[in-house]
């Protein structure tokens, strides 16, 4: 080193130094997201022995239908992943699967069937209320979502509710348990039979609590699904995602991903036209495409997602959330407007305090200290205790980086 | 719906008492006992494990890159590559230091990954996302002399510096940490710190730093 030493005053300050602001809480549910994803694939070593002697089992004995995936009726006949369900202000839907598990989505609601697997299914819920009797085998896999929340179902009976308008979510389980995480649940909370667990996202609340047997209304928290019912019959169309693919099969790409799989997982989608599964993707699946990308190290396809997301779903609360994401990836000077856009169009979704910090950051970051100091304001008025709380702060007394 | 299966819960609007209940299921028990509960799949265990240590890998992997808008990424990416490793964890009481490696060593690839997309991109150093978070303190504008010099560096010379010097890891674990043996952390260190220090010179910002003994 030529005589020269580096002063160790400099490595000491380094390390004592202060770190940037980090959503643990986020971190915490985007990890225990994937390690229940992992826990359905059973990954782990002695498993997969185990299953490959089960499939060698399965092909011996002709037992085929071991390995197919599931597949469902409704009421118009075979369902197809990716369609969108409705009911209208009358009538139930029932939808019934090939492993038993049946379904009835009330009416006043929408989803569909986001993905078909071999051992259970996800049900996406954008509004209104499914109740489920989910059928129990060692190996059952079935996830509901609904808006940010996710339920993860072994075997149960139970109802979700989810009311996007209010940001009001309950699962009440009748039978078994089931995993619920999403913004506001903390670690994933495990709610059994005979409880309802209900998050209220404006007040910030989350309960779990005894109910009666047989009751699915909840009299503290309304929701009222019905009330902006939709007078389409059920529908059973099919979406550019589904009609993109074979009926029932998930993507590639997406399989990939849930293995964590980042650069495979891009691979695939590039090797399936990136301009088809741009044009075919559902707005979660544009926005799981952008996160691969961004994992992968492919900025300008992360962003091309994101966009697509925007211009395909324009208005929907999936877009707003492809406008925070955009910010995440943009320049401090862009990434303001983003910010302000997801504000504008979802002022209290689950994002919100999250961007509301992030636009903080973002203009101080630009040199727009005006800008800086209305949105540390704003931040503080409605987020005192929130994690960009220290550096709204700083701005406001002129002391930001 | 066929016949067999049993009629979902029949809705009823008769109200119900709360109890207000918010409950949190927190593990209890040693490193060991977490790994054994992960490994079963027990969410709670991997939230604890998460809490435990999500801290110290942030403030690992932040000193490793610098301010970075892929940091989050890069640490929820440690945590998923220690999940996919568990199972092949010898000593779970060394989880912490276990996860360091993991942590040294994602963060490596993602440097990899960018210098291959900056030579076949094109892709200019500032074009990489940036966070800036460094205070506009003394210590604040060196760091930003600190990082610079360190984004010229190889990622093995970096990597050997940040653990050494700036974590304080003894050479011992920071080589076991990047999974090479001593020697060769020894000469990647030296080389880190050589060009470092040759670098540093005439950064004003910098010079404050230097106690006069190493000034020339």
């Amino acid at each position: 080193m030529s005589g020269k030493r580096l002063d160790e005053r400099l490595f000491r300050a380094w390390g004592a130094g202060a770190l940037p602001v980090f959503d643990e809480q986020a971190g915490r549910a985007r990890f225990l997201e994937r390690l229940a994803a992992g826990k359905r694939r059973s990954g782990r070593g002695y498993f997969m022995v185990a299953a490959a002697a089960l499939v060698a089992c399965a092909v011996a004995i002709g037992g085929w239908r071991t390995l197919s995936t599931v597949s469902f009726m409704t009421a118009g006949g075979e369902g197809h992943v990716g369609a969108w369900l409705a009911t209208s202000s009358a009538n139930e839907l029932p939808l019934t699967f090939s492993e038993g598990t049946e379904l009835v989505m009330a009416p006043g609601s929408r989803g569909r069937v986001e993905e078909l697997g071999r051992t259970g299914a996800s049900f996406l819920l954008e509004r209104g209320e499914v109740r489920a009797r989910v059928v129990h085998r060692s190996n059952t896999s079935w996830r509901f979502l609904a808006g940010p929340f996710e339920v993860h179902v072994t075997g149960t009976a139970l109802g979700v509710d989810w009311d996007p308008a209010r940001e009001r979510f309950a699962v009440r389980v009748d039978e078994g348990s089931v995993v619920v995480s999403g913004p506001n649940v903390g670690a994933p909370q495990v709610v059994r039979a005979g409880e309802q667990c209900v998050v209220d996202l404006p007040l910030r609340t989350t309960r779990i609590s005894p109910r009666e047997r047989g009751v699915i209304a909840d009299a503290d928290v309304p929701l009222d699904a019905g009330s902006d019912a939709l007078a389409a019959d059920p529908a059973t169309s099919l979406s550019p995602s589904a009609a993109a693919r074979l009926p029932g099969a998930p993507a590639s790409w997406v399989k990939l991903d849930e293995k964590g799989d980042y650069d495979a997982a891009y691979a695939a989608a590039l090797g399936a036209g990136l301009g088809s599964v741009l044009r075919a993707s559902s707005a979660d699946e544009l926005l799981r495409l952008a996160q691969v990308a961004r994992l992968s190290g492919h900025r300008d396809t992360e962003r091309e997602a994101l966009v697509t997301c925007r211009r395909r779903f324009a208005g929907s609360e999936r877009a707003a959330v492809a406008a925070y994401e955009l910010g995440r990836s943009s320049s401090p000077s862009e990434a303001s407007s983003w910010f302000d856009t997801y504000l504008g169009e979802q002022p209290s979704g689950a994002l919100a305090r999250e961007a509301s910090g992030r636009l903080v950051e973002a203009r101080a970051s630009a040199g727009d200290d005006r800008g800086a100091r209305d949105a540390a304001t704003r931040y503080l008025a409605r987020y005192p205790d929130g994690p960009h709380a220290p550096l709204a702060r700083r701005v406001l007394v002129g002391a930001h980086e | 719906m066929s016949a067999r299966q049993r009629k979902p819960t029949v809705l009823s609007a008769a109200p119900r008492p709360s109890y207000g209940v918010i409950r949190s299921l927190p593990f209890e028990g040693d490193e060991t006992a977490l790994v054994a509960a992960m490994c079963n799949g027990r969410l709670d265990a991997g939230a604890a494990f998460y809490d435990r240590h999500v801290r110290a890998i942030h403030a690992l992997v932040f000193r490793l890159m610098g301010p970075d808008g892929e940091l989050d990424d890069v640490v929820h990416d440690v945590f998923v590559r220690a999940l996919e490793s568990l199972p092949r964890l010898r000593e779970p009481a060394a989880l912490r230091s276990w996860l360091f490696g993991i942590a040294v060593r994602t963060v490596g690839i993602r440097f990899q990954k960018r210098t291959r997309q900056r030579w076949l991109r094109f892709m200019a150093p500032e074009e990489v996302p940036e966070v800036p978070v460094l205070p506009a303190t003394e210590l604040g504008e060196a760091l930003r002399d600190v990082y610079a010099i360190l984004r010229g560096m190889h990622a093995d010379e970096r990597i050997a510096l940040v653990l050494h010097r700036v974590e304080g890891l003894p050479l011992e674990d920071a080589a076991r940490a990047t999974g090479t043996s001593l020697a060769t952390f020894r000469r990647r260190l030296a080389r880190g710190e050589a060009k470092f220090f040759a670098r540093a010179g005439g950064r004003p910002a910098l010079d404050v730093w230097l106690s006069e003994r190493d000034k020339p």
